[in-house]
């Protein structure tokens, strides 16, 4: 049975809601059942890649470093678009992870690429 | 529940996994280990450290395949293999060995 | 082809510029919930430039009293087949 592929979306600051970590966690345990996931931050999921988090000053666990982990679970590639690094002013270098910048056809692609997609 | 080293009282969660990642030492995990019947040896010690490390640097406890990918970048490709772990710690390697680390049961593990 | 569902009104108008951006040319827009506030004189410009076909689901539209000339509608039992005939559908909230 060849798995479907899942695109998640999310486009939540860390630490105001879960709906970051909860796009994480979808994400990791995705992966666990050896599904292809891609994770797509837009709008202010893009934030979610600001390095220098102290999350432990509000008590959270640090999201931005759990992302460093992706490779780690076959996540190789984060996605963001061009419109939400202009959203925020951010370059794409200066993220960590660093994200693929999309334009909007290739945002069409990728969803297209894509059989299950879930927004968080 | 509670483990009694060295005159300290640590508290573990349900499925015996220590609350407070801080409390660890060595002792613990031996303590731990004598749980599972398990005799530390280097090899073993290298894969705790290692995980202490990996929840460090990413604040995750990590299932299986990051354990092994984590393993094979840090120790080598022999060591990075589900069997090698598996002998290590037996039945369920990332739970056995996070729990002797002092991390929380591993996320999204089966 | 893919089915956007959006359900927020134009006073969040980055969620509705997000998923412009996200609408390919046979995507279909269905605007639901306060969704249906786009179909508002004051939005329809706006919401007349997406490139994708643009449906509203009639109960919400009709609840929250907005009045439109000619409109592609489905009721519920449309909603169903629309995300049936689709190959996906991506929610923006």
């Amino acid at each position: 049975m060849s798995q479907k592929s899942i695109l998640v979306i999310c486009r939540k600051a860390p630490y105001g809601s879960s709906a970051a970590r909860d796009a994480l966690d979808i994400a990791l345990s995705g992966t666990i059942f050896d599904i292809p996931v891609s994770l797509l931050l837009l709008d202010d999921a893009v934030l979610q890649l600001l390095p220098d988090q102290n999350s432990s000053l509000v008590g959270e666990k640090n999201l931005n470093a759990m992302l460093g982990a992706l490779p780690l679970y076959d996540i190789n590639q984060v996605y963001t678009s061009l419109q939400s690094l202009a959203l925020h002013g951010l370059e794409a270098q200066r993220l960590e992870p660093c994200p693929v910048a999309l334009d909007t056809t290739e945002l069409h692609d990728l969803i297209k690429r894509h059989d299950v997609v879930l927004t968080v | 529940m509670q483990l009694l080293v060295n005159e300290h009282q640590i508290a573990l969660d349900d499925e015996g996994y220590l609350y407070d990642l801080e409390q660890w030492s060595p002792e613990v995990a031996l303590l731990l280990a004598k749980e599972e019947q398990l005799d530390l040896t280097e090899a073993h010690w290298e894969v705790i450290y290692l995980l202490r490390d990996f929840y460090q640097q990413y604040q995750l406890s990590p299932a299986m395949r990051p354990l092994v990918k984590a393993v094979a970048a840090k120790l080598g490709k022999e060591k990075g293999r589900s069997i090698y772990l598996m002998k290590l710690f037996p039945g369920s390697p990332a739970k056995v060995a996070a729990r002797l680390a002092g991390l929380p049961k591993p996320d999204n593990c089966l | 082809m893919t089915l956007h569902i959006l359900n927020t009104s134009p006073s969040d108008r980055n969620t509705f510029l997000t998923c412009a951006l996200a609408l390919a040319e046979d995507d279909t827009l269905l605007l639901i919930e306060d969704g249906t506030y786009w179909l508002l004189p004051q939005h329809r410009s706006e919401l007349a430039r997406v490139p994708a076909r643009v449906v509203a689901l009639a109960p919400d539209r009709l609840a929250r009293g907005v009045v439109v000339d000619n409109m592609t509608e489905v009721d519920d039992a449309g909603f169903v087949e629309l995300t049936v005939q689709h190959d996906r559908i991506v929610s923006w909230f």
